[in-house]
């Protein structure tokens, strides 16, 4: 019975060794006393306000060779200053006279504005411009300029004015740029075959790509949208028109202005020259687009402002619209709580060139922590402006149902004490009231909140990074998971895809 | 009933079956540990060191990829570099920067949050990588770190390999973590160990059934012959066993056998000795107690017939003196009876008891004659050969009758003296011949007590004649006579001349 036992008790402890050796677990190794580096520390200037792009940003300058044929380019940095877009502030490179002596561009011509909402730049050069020696001088300086803002990120198309009427070859329109151009004398040519082209009855028709405005959704701005046009001669109106009509093609800010489907047309739109020389293009509309406005809801100044920028941005020297709806002409009409009055029923395009609108995307957080992007309609400064963006993230803080900025509420435009973008990096200064409002956070709801703030800054050309301080301090978390002692970069994986978005198939 | 059985339990734990069946085991179970640890680890280490190269190898390529976009911010190539290089569930991209705060994570669930590990600081730390093995499966500790060659209880292992990404100047700008699962070498193992204990239970299995078959060879005959050895204890000397085979256990068995025959034989022999014995010692008896009887109850007694019944009684007695005195002989004979050994001439000794019985043959009209004239030495008790020899020629001469002859011989024949005792008397029946040296034995029982014999005469002749190193036989012709031969072994002195 003992050698039994003492068998069994070293069988045991056999197979217990054994085990031991084969199943054993080692302990966790344990990490003692990690060394990492430290956040370098800066010399702490309290942002405040708004401080953008002043360092110097890589530009390729178009220049026309002397020859006129093709184009010198020059890779230039280029500072905006305060309140300056980058395209701004590359037409004045453009024209500074330190640059190329040999540049052919007429002496006084000046930048009068630059409108750049929505990726495209619409450049109103001031009359000086037509002081060339021929037309091809004038191509080759439009040319110059589409080129030259072409070059700069994010920009798709380039409409150049001269004195805010579009400028045409033949009374053909150029339309706006959406590619470089390598010689104007080929483009010259190529615009010269096509006036032939279009006289003949069953020639083929001329493409262009136009800037249509359209209203946006929250009644507050005109937003251009790039759209190719294809027409004969004399026929860009009515195709402009049915453009138009077939509505944004970015639905989510934007509605059409007129009704499609229908024919909305009383007589053809025509051109006409008064008296004063101005050439005035007449739209008489039947009732059918009364009644639409008055379904829709669609203000007078949108429809008349949406025809005026749509038409005399792309009109070879358009200088007005003239509206007729139901045989009645828009004479005037209300215009941010001020009645706009319109003399003789002339719509200029500067009667709504301060409504041009762009649009941004501002990235949302769903139920599920994630990210979706939200298109929105601002001002062309507010969509180039990180501040602004950020504000416009606020108003969606406290959203109960859907898409929402995770902040309960009493945080306020204020909070955000500044931004400095410079190097890549935009520097975002909190308030306190900021920090306390993000207590209680969960890690989800912390990580969603700072790459909502975040991929919505790093949209804007020249920025790619983000950090964040509170109250002029660097601070390790927010609310104990995101460590903003490093740059940041932005997220692409946690925004939605469209297939997490979208609802369930019935 | 229950004791029963915790009696048959303890004897079964006792047992030889039991044991060698336990050692068995153990031999077996013993094997295949140390097999299968050392298989597991040799494929463990080889599985292992590949996949730890390979995955090594990603995490330094990626690296080198990522250092240009980690500079300038590039988000997007990175997490398209991450996502190029992450599976759904085996691998994962993380890129940190130097704070080690996560940048891009392909999975993106850990972007912003600082990802230290061991690994992760030592590259901080200048190594250019390192990595390390979790099990991320653990719901109690997520993230810690397991051993490199134990499995039992892994979750989900995965392997961690941190990589520097370096920036111009060759200077640490971020680090990169490739987490790359390696569950599926662990399941690879468990397989491998799931068949060693299957196979250890089918060999063990077999083993035991060839045990069991083979021990059933080894301890049946050991259990019959238990069985034999019982009865036999229990006085049945007619137990036998089952001889199987031709092996070992056969062997034994067969020894059992014999021994078993050789101890009823024996039995039987104490039984007929006693039996015999009793009937030699109880006839003269019975006959004093009838002559006794006679005289005592005779009236008036009468003197002539008294006296001759009175010597009837003191042949009786002389007869049980007799009986008595073999007896004593044979059991000092059993008992290892000394001998007094000497070198004597077995010739001259042969002719001294010729002579010593001439008398009584021409008393009964035989011719004994002897013809030993050379001197042949042996070595020998000089009055047990005497009394082997008188027997011998006394038997000779009571039963031949008048008229025959008994022939005496000495001869050397090799090492041997060879003493012939021939006559020409009734000879001895072929079935009696076997039996002659056996005690109380006769041939014709009337007859020799007629002539006083005991019955134990040649069994005493034989006892001494062994005792001498030497043999006697007989070969007879009933009717025409009889010849003993006794052989004994010359002297020594003889022997080597």
């Amino acid at each position: 019975m003992r050698t039994t036992a003492r068998l069994a008790a070293l069988l045991v402890a056999l197979c217990l060794v054994l085990s031991g050796c084969v199943l054993g677990e080692r302990e966790p190794e344990t990490v003692n006393e990690i060394r990492l580096p430290e956040a370098p520390q800066e010399s702490e200037n309290m942002i405040l306000g708004e401080m953008l792009m002043n360092g110097l940003n890589e530009v390729t300058l178009y220049y026309p060779a002397p020859d006129g044929t093709s184009f010198s380019t020059v890779r230039r940095g280029v500072r905006s200053e305060a309140g300056q877009s980058l395209h701004e502030a590359a037409l004045n490179a453009l024209f500074d006279g330190s640059v190329g002596q040999s540049v052919r561009f007429p002496g006084d011509v000046k930048t009068l504005s630059c409108e750049y909402a929505c990726g495209t730049a619409t450049v109103n050069l001031s009359i000086d411009a037509r002081n060339v020696q021929n037309p091809q001088e004038l191509l080759a300086l439009e040319l110059a300029i589409g080129n030259t803002l072409l070059s700069i990120e994010g920009t798709r198309g380039v409409n150049v004015l001269i004195g805010q009427l579009s400028e045409g070859f033949w009374q053909l329109p150029l339309g706006v740029m959406t590619a470089p151009v390598a010689s104007a004398t080929a483009d010259y040519a190529q615009i010269q075959a096509e006036r032939e082209r279009s006289t003949q009855p069953e020639g083929d028709p001329i493409e262009r790509y136009a800037l249509l405005y359209f209203p946006t959704d929250g009644g507050e701005w005109l937003v251009p949208e790039l759209r190719p046009i294809s027409a004969r001669s004399g026929g860009f109106i009515r195709a402009l028109i049915e453009a138009l009509k077939q509505g944004p093609m970015d639905e989510a800010c934007a509605i059409a202005a007129l009704p499609d489907g229908v024919d909305l047309m009383d007589e053809a739109p025509e051109i006409q020259t008064l008296s004063s020389g101005e050439r005035v293009l007449d739209l008489n509309f039947s009732p059918t687009l009364a009644n639409y406005m008055a379904f829709s809801g669609l203000e007078v100044w949108e429809l008349a402002g949406s025809l005026a920028l749509t038409m005399c941005s792309f009109l070879p020297e358009l200088d007005a619209v003239r509206v007729m709806v139901n045989g009645e002409a828009i004479t005037m009409c209300e215009l941010d709580g001020s009645i706009v009055r319109f003399p003789e029923g002339l719509i200029h395009r500067e009667d709504f060139s301060v409504k041009i609108g762009s649009t941004t995307t501002l990235y949302l957080v769903n139920d599920a922590d994630r990210l979706e992007p939200v298109r929105r309609a601002v001002s062309m400064r507010s969509a180039l402006s990180p501040r602004s963006l950020l504000t416009e993230l606020l108003r969606y803080a406290g959203n109960q149902d859907g898409l929402h900025f995770p902040l309960s509420g009493g945080v306020y435009p204020e909070d955000f004490l500044g931004v400095q973008a410079s190097g890549g990096i935009a520097r975002v200064n909190l308030s306190g009231s900021f920090y306390r409002g993000c207590q209680g956070l969960d890690e989800s709801g912390e990580r969603a909140l700072i790459y909502s703030m975040i991929n919505t800054l790093c949209q804007l050309s020249g920025i790619r990074a983000v950090r964040f301080y509170v109250e002029g301090s660097p601070a390790d978390t927010l609310a104990g998971s995101v460590y903003l002692k490093s740059v940041l970069l932005p997220n692409p994986g946690i925004v939605a895809s469209p297939a997490d978005t979208a609802p369930p198939s019935q | 009933m229950a004791t029963i059985s915790l009696t048959r339990i303890k004897a079964f734990i006792h047992s030889i079956r039991w044991k060698i069946t336990v050692a068995y085991l153990l031999i077996i179970v013993v094997a295949f540990c140390v097999i299968g640890y050392s298989l597991i680890q040799l494929v463990g280490e080889y599985l292992f060191t590949q996949r730890t190269a390979d995955d090594q190898r990603i995490a330094n390529d990626l690296a080198k990829n990522c250092g240009d976009y980690l500079v300038a911010f590039d988000a997007r190539s990175l997490y398209d570099t991450a996502m190029d290089n992450a599976t759904t569930g085996q691998t994962r991209v993380l890129v940190l920067d130097k704070l080690c705060t996560v940048q891009v994570d392909s999975d993106s669930r850990l972007n912003g949050r600082r990802f230290i590990t061991a690994e992760v600081e030592r590259v901080i730390n200048g190594a250019d990588s390192d990595y390390g093995f979790y099990d991320t499966g653990s719901a109690v500790k997520p993230w810690f770190r397991a051993a490199f060659n134990g499995f039992s209880g892994v979750n989900v292992m995965t392997g961690l390999y941190a990589s520097a990404i370096r920036g111009p100047g060759d200077e640490l700008v971020g680090v990169l973590v490739y987490l790359s699962g390696v569950q599926e070498i662990y399941e690879s193992l468990r397989d491998i160990q799931l068949k060693i204990l299957i196979w250890l239970i089918i060999v063990a299995a077999a083993v035991m059934v060839v045990n069991a078959m083979v021990l059933r060879t080894v301890t049946r005959p050991i259990g019959e012959l238990n069985t034999g050895i019982s009865r036999m204890s229990q006085g049945d000397l007619s137990a036998r066993v089952v001889v199987r085979g031709n092996n070992e256990f056969a062997s034994l068995a067969k020894a059992f056998n014999s021994m078993s025959e050789r101890l009823e034989q024996l039995d039987k022999s104490r039984s007929q000795f006693v039996s015999n014995a009793s009937h030699e010692l109880k006839t003269p008896l019975s006959t004093m107690k009838i002559l006794i009887e006679t005289l005592m109850y005779q009236e008036p007694l009468d003197p002539g017939m008294a006296k001759e019944f009175l010597g009837d009684i003191n042949q009786e007695i002389d007869r049980l003196n007799r009986i008595v005195s073999d007896l004593l002989t044979l059991v000092s004979i059993d008992n290892g009876m000394k001998m007094n050994l000497s070198e004597l001439d077995i010739g001259a000794l042969l002719q001294e008891q010729v002579k010593r019985l001439t008398p009584l043959a021409r008393e009964n009209g035989i011719e004994l004659d002897c013809s030993a004239k050379e001197s042949v030495e042996v070595d020998g008790d000089t009055l047990k050969l005497q009394q082997v020899i008188y027997n011998i020629i006394d038997n000779a001469i009571k039963y031949t009758p008048r008229g025959g002859e008994v022939h005496c011989t000495l001869s050397r024949t090799g090492k041997k003296a060879v003493i012939k005792v021939s006559d020409t008397g009734v000879g001895i029946p072929e079935s009696d011949l076997p039996h002659i040296f056996d005690r109380f034995y006769r041939v014709d029982k009337a007859r020799s007590r007629e002539t006083g014999g005991t019955g134990l005469g040649l069994s005493i002749v034989k006892q001494f004649v062994l005792l001498h190193g030497g043999t006697i036989d007989a070969a007879s012709t009933f009717g025409k006579g009889t010849t003993f031969t006794i052989e004994l072994p010359l002297s020594g002195k003889r022997q080597e001349d």
